[in-house]
């Protein structure tokens, strides 16, 4: 069981969490996206070896959202911030640029 | 009840005031406090405890702990006990019950030991190649084979034994507490740190008390023991004895598992579930003794040379009367020492080396113990050890040794499961002939003898290093000092040269001597590893997965490296090449009582009751969980059946009134300057549009363009509004706001909050239904009759003692007049009450789920979970038009997706069967032709079905490929899964069958 540090309540168990989806299924901007765009980000993204961009919802904690970097071989976890904060980093990916 | 013939008068850790009983297949025995299930045994003199798996060869206890393969008990009689006990790891217990399993009639006379005779022809993968033909046999054969396979029986009832589960945190964990661990130990805890030191055994200690080790003045037995009551007696350090640390998972998580039966008190659990996370975790764990493989290795009588040292020294117990010791290491010299000085007659000591160094032959010298060197030996056949034969190289000569004991040991195989599960890798050392431990992936290290380390002073040296990288990962300051003086034991002062030979005896692999067991546990012998050679199972997974090597209870804890050599050597390849198979957790099995902990039946999950539960049980009413929530499925009256009592209910809100508990709906309240921009973009109707006073019923969807749910907005006011969604969708569309709120459009001006638990609703439906809330109505001016179908109102209702404030929205699920109450919850029960007593002279009848399901199919509404399955859009449902062409909300790109307007998709449509007799049933299949058969016949489901008392037959609604286009088509329904295979015949229909203007939901 993974172990991820929630900025408002510090180290938690991955059972308060929830995985929500890939930082990058996000879009940039509704009004305005292309729907060739739209439908790479949401159905086509590579799942490439080496740390992602993860949305994370600290479901039975503070129901914080939180953006992720881990690895997902070595499930290691390189950074974890609160998503408002300077707004969402989206991994660029081939599917998305 | 019998004399321990074989237990010494002194010595040992067993407490000889306090004194055992027990019984084993109905004998009643003796042991004392201190012992394990083994070590009474061999006390006395119980030489078989068990018939192997696959032939049903007497077994005898082979080892001294968690690694035994045959020693496998039921403990406990009656209702309830606890299969393929390791005798090894239990602790006696006063009053245990044990029972031999695997054999039939009896321990000593076993019938299926026929398949002893059968071997020539059960070869590895007999049952895979014989019993696969004819295939429609199988159930047959299947019958027969679980009936004399398996590895023990499980019990028929849960027993009373209760398990619990905790979470922990420390700063060092231990896993392991022989001298390298307790050395870590001891030097870690005067730094004041966190410290956990679990064991698998009953006792602190490892090797040192099964060993005549000395430190200093004091005996291993002493150390150890001293060790462990300076440790208890500080309070940063956690002692678990009788604890198998059994996975080591990501992020420093390592569980354990706790045995507290010997030592329980009556109100505590018979096990316990550790989650320990801990800031470093220092792997202490050890190695563990290999057989050799040579003709009937497997015999009572034969052990591990370390286990006979561990019985003697550890418990006072002589595993025998006349010994042979065989070996290709050293550490067995100490065996055939601490056998004669403990008045064992030791007939030889047979190695398997050429070179064997002084110290060695010095022990043997004082002692004179005969030695053969580079020889080998071979076991003579019968139920149990007799004599040995003993070959030396090079000469013909045979010398046949008497001995009832035969102490073996092929070398010490670090135990690398917690580090390899941990994630770290592991090398070939060799000069040590064994897989050491590489680099760690975690916080974690290793020390010890897990490391191919096997002096004692190297141990115990290992572990204060570890302790001392620990504290400086930690940042602790740390005395260096050694907390022992020099450490020794008998022969442990030269490493020896160690010969790498696993396979000895004349004869080659097909020796017609005896077979060659390389698991005991699975009964695979040498003999089966060349086939699964030469059938090209050449991949150690695969040579696993086809001979069953070390699979099993003990996951080959002493057969996978002697199995994988054996390999190597038929690959012709060195053994790193051929690598190991994978370590997984548990590294001892885990009763799934322990993994299920406290979380059982009505402890599984929270149950959710509504305001108004009381009320329901008053009246009869039958529940049915909807997820976590109770929800009254229709209320029986005296003298009903189920059935009429829905029936009854459905026809009451039709003809007249009927009540519903609707409090369990998902209810969201949003405020802000930007709702009606927010709701806009996650519906896919126009909802900026929807005027205060007025409510608009609609999906949402996901991403993906799949409906998400199905749900009502109501304008409360300018810039607020009441939502309610699906009771099992709530959490779901609550994080799915959340998300886009906090994530997505983290501009925009919206406040959400959960109102589900604030408010209870019911749903008053039925032509006579208004008359019923009317006069509720505090203010009289304020009439329903003015409030349009699809309009909101808030209101207050006359309570007992005071107003209720209420939101009334007149909205219909059931296609009659109706309108849905929400009051706050306080005054839930009391609504209840008050309608019912209200609505008592023109019929008001309470109606469950049932009921609501039966009027909302005639009605053609969808449900979100039957219709709405995550599969479909809102077109499949037939809700075109609803969706806007003037905004963009989420799902609107996926929408556009080829596949997603093509023919050929499922869409709902109702279905009548063409006899009234034929009743319908959800999850039926829908076939086109009555004969067609198999998966790809299915052109679609019935997803919802109920009996309608309004047409007096079923009613259904269903999916079916290209259905809109197909209305007035017969086809057919198979309910299959439950057995009714005859088609029956059905007319596609529109989804509404009843009122289909609407007339009467507008009225």
């Amino acid at each position: 069981m993974q172990q991820l540090t929630c900025p408002w309540c510090g180290p938690r168990a991955q059972t308060e969490f929830e995985y929500l989806r890939a930082a990058s299924t996000v879009e940039a901007d509704f009004e305005s996206e292309s729907t060739e765009v739209a439908l790479k980000r949401i159905f086509l993204r590579d799942d490439d070896i080496g740390f992602h961009h993860e949305i994370w919802h600290h479901v039975l904690g503070c129901r914080g959202w939180l953006q992720v970097e881990r690895h997902n071989l070595t499930h290691e976890i390189c950074r974890v911030e609160a998503c408002r904060r300077g707004g969402l980093e989206r991994q660029e990916e081939t599917g998305t640029s | 009840m019998s004399v321990q013939r074989y237990r010494m008068d002194e010595g040992g850790l067993i407490d000889r005031d306090k004194p055992f009983s027990f019984s084993f297949n109905g004998k009643i025995l003796l042991g004392y406090e201190g012992d394990t299930l083994a070590s009474a045994l061999l006390a006395n003199g119980q030489r078989t405890v068990a018939r192997s798996f696959k032939y049903h060869r007497p077994r005898g206890i082979y080892s001294s702990g968690s690694e035994e393969p045959n020693a496998l008990l039921q403990v406990g009689l009656g209702e309830s006990w606890e299969p393929n006990a390791r005798a090894s790891q239990v602790l006696l217990e006063e009053g245990m019950a044990l029972t031999s399993q695997n054999h039939w009639p009896s321990l000593r006379f076993d019938m299926l030991s026929v398949n002893s005779l059968l071997s020539p022809i059960m070869s590895t993968g007999f049952y895979n190649k014989t019993f696969k033909w004819p295939r429609r046999f199988w159930p047959v054969y299947e019958a027969v084979l679980r009936n004399v396979s398996g590895l023990g029986r499980v019990a028929k009832s849960a027993g009373s034994d209760r398990y619990e589960q905790v979470q922990s945190h420390c700063d060092i964990l231990i896993v392991g507490a022989g001298p390298a661990g307790l050395a870590a130990a001891i030097t870690l805890a005067r730094t004041g740190a966190s410290i956990m030191l679990v064991d698998e055994a009953g006792r602190i200690g490892g090797w040192l008390l099964r060993e005549r080790a000395t430190l200093g003045d004091e005996s291993g037995q002493q150390w150890a023991a001293r060790l462990r009551n300076d440790l208890a007696s500080r309070g940063n350090v956690r002692l678990l004895e009788q604890t198998t640390a059994f996975g080591y998972y990501d992020h420093n998580l390592v569980a354990l598992s706790e045995r507290l039966c010997s030592k329980r008190q009556t109100d505590q659990p018979a096990e316990r579930l550790w989650r320990v996370r801990a800031r470093q975790v220092i792997l202490a764990t050890g190695s563990i003794e290999r057989p050799l493989v040579f003709a009937n290795n497997d015999l009572p009588g034969i052990m591990l040379a370390g286990a006979a040292r561990a019985y003697l020294n550890q418990f006072a117990v002589r595993s025998g009367e006349r010994a042979v010791v065989y070996t290709n290491n050293d550490s067995a010299y100490r065996s055939a020492a601490d056998l004669y000085d403990a008045g064992v007659r030791v007939a030889a000591l047979v190695d398997t080396r050429k070179t064997i160094t002084t110290a060695c032959t010095e022990i043997l010298k004082k002692r004179n113990i005969p030695l053969f060197e580079n020889a080998t030996l071979t076991a003579s056949s019968g139920s149990r050890l007799r004599s040995v034969e003993v070959v030396c190289q090079g000469s013909a000569d045979r010398t046949k040794l008497d001995c009832d004991l035969l102490c073996v040991s092929g070398g010490w195989t670090p135990t690398l499961h917690l580090h390899a599960q941990s994630g770290g890798t592991s090398r070939f050392d060799a000069d040590l002939d064994v897989f050491v431990p590489g680099t760690a992936k975690q916080r974690s290290l290793v020390a010890g003898s897990v490391r191919g380390l096997h002096r004692l002073s190297d141990c115990l040296d290992d572990g204060l290093r570890a302790a001392i990288d620990v504290a400086d990962r930690l940042g602790l300051s740390v005395e260096t000092a050694k907390p022992w003086s020099d450490a020794s034991m008998d022969g442990d002062d030269s490493p020896g040269e160690y010969q790498p030979q696993t396979r000895t005896g004349s004869g080659g692999f097909r020796s017609n001597k005896g077979k060659q067991f390389v698991d005991l546990q699975n009964d695979v012998t040498a003999k089966d590893v060349v086939q699964a050679h030469r059938e090209n199972y050449v991949s150690v997974e695969h040579l696993k997965r086809y001979t069953t090597l070390g699979m099993g209870t003990d996951q080959g804890k002493t057969s996978n490296l002697n199995g994988l050599k054996m390999l190597a050597r038929l690959r012709d390849e060195p053994v790193p090449q051929v690598g190991t198979t994978t370590f997984r957790p548990p590294y001892t099995p885990v009763t799934l009582a322990l993994l299920a902990g406290r979380s059982c039946d009505r402890y599984l999950a929270p149950t959710r009751k509504t305001v108004m539960h009381a009320g329901h049980e008053a009246m009869g009413a039958k529940f049915d969980f909807n997820g976590l929530w109770l929800r009254p499925q229709c209320y029986v009256r005296a003298g009903e059946s189920v059935d009429t009592a829905i029936r009854r209910e459905a026809l009451a809100v039709r003809e007249r009134a009927g009540l519903a508990d609707i409090s369990t709906l998902g209810k969201f309240e949003i405020q802000g300057r930007d709702c009606a921009e927010f709701l806009d973009r996650v519906y896919v109707k126009n909802l900026s549009g929807l005027a205060v006073g007025r409510a608009r019923q609609g999906p949402m969807l996901r991403d993906d363009g799949m409906v998400l749910d199905d749900g009502t907005v109501t304008r409360l006011e300018e810039s607020h509004y009441f939502i309610t969604v699906s009771t099992g969708h709530t959490e779901h569309v609550l994080q799915h706001f959340e998300f886009l709120l906090d994530v997505a459009w983290p501009d925009l001006d919206v406040n959400l909050l959960s109102v589900t638990e604030q408010w209870a609703g019911v749903a008053l439906a039925g032509p006579e239904s208004r008359e019923v809330l009317q006069p509720l109505v505090c203010d009289s001016s304020h009439s329903l009759s003015d409030l349009p179908y699809m309009g909101y109102t808030n209101a207050e209702l006359r309570g007992r003692d005071s107003v209720i404030p209420a939101r009334i929205i007149r909205i219909s699920y059931s296609g009659e007049l109706a309108h849905e109450v929400y009051v706050p919850s306080r005054a839930g029960a009391e609504l209840w009450e008050i309608l019912l007593e209200q609505g008592g002279q023109s019929g008001l009848t309470p109606y469950g789920m049932d009921a609501m399901d039966v009027l909302r199919i005639e009605k053609g509404f969808i449900a979100v979970g039957a219709e709405a399955d995550g599969r479909i859009t809102p077109g499949d449902l037939g809700f075109e038009r609803m969706v806007s062409k003037t905004k963009r909300f989420v799902g609107w790109h996926a929408l556009k997706r080829p596949a997603l307007n093509e023919q050929g998709r499922l869409q709902v449509v109702g279905l009548r069967p063409l006899s009234d007799r034929d009743r319908l049933r959800e999850g039926s299949e829908l076939i086109a032709n009555p004969g067609d058969r198999g998966h790809d016949a299915s052109i679609g489901h019935v997803s919802s079905a109920g009996y309608s008392p309004t047409f007096d037959r079923s009613v259904a609604l269903a999916l079916v490929r290209d259905g809109r286009h197909r209305l007035g088509e017969t086809i057919y329904s198979v309910d299959a899964a439950r057995g009714k295979e005859r088609p029956v015949a059905v007319e596609i229909v529109a989804t509404c069958s009843y009122d289909l203007n609407g007339e009467r939901m507008r009225a």
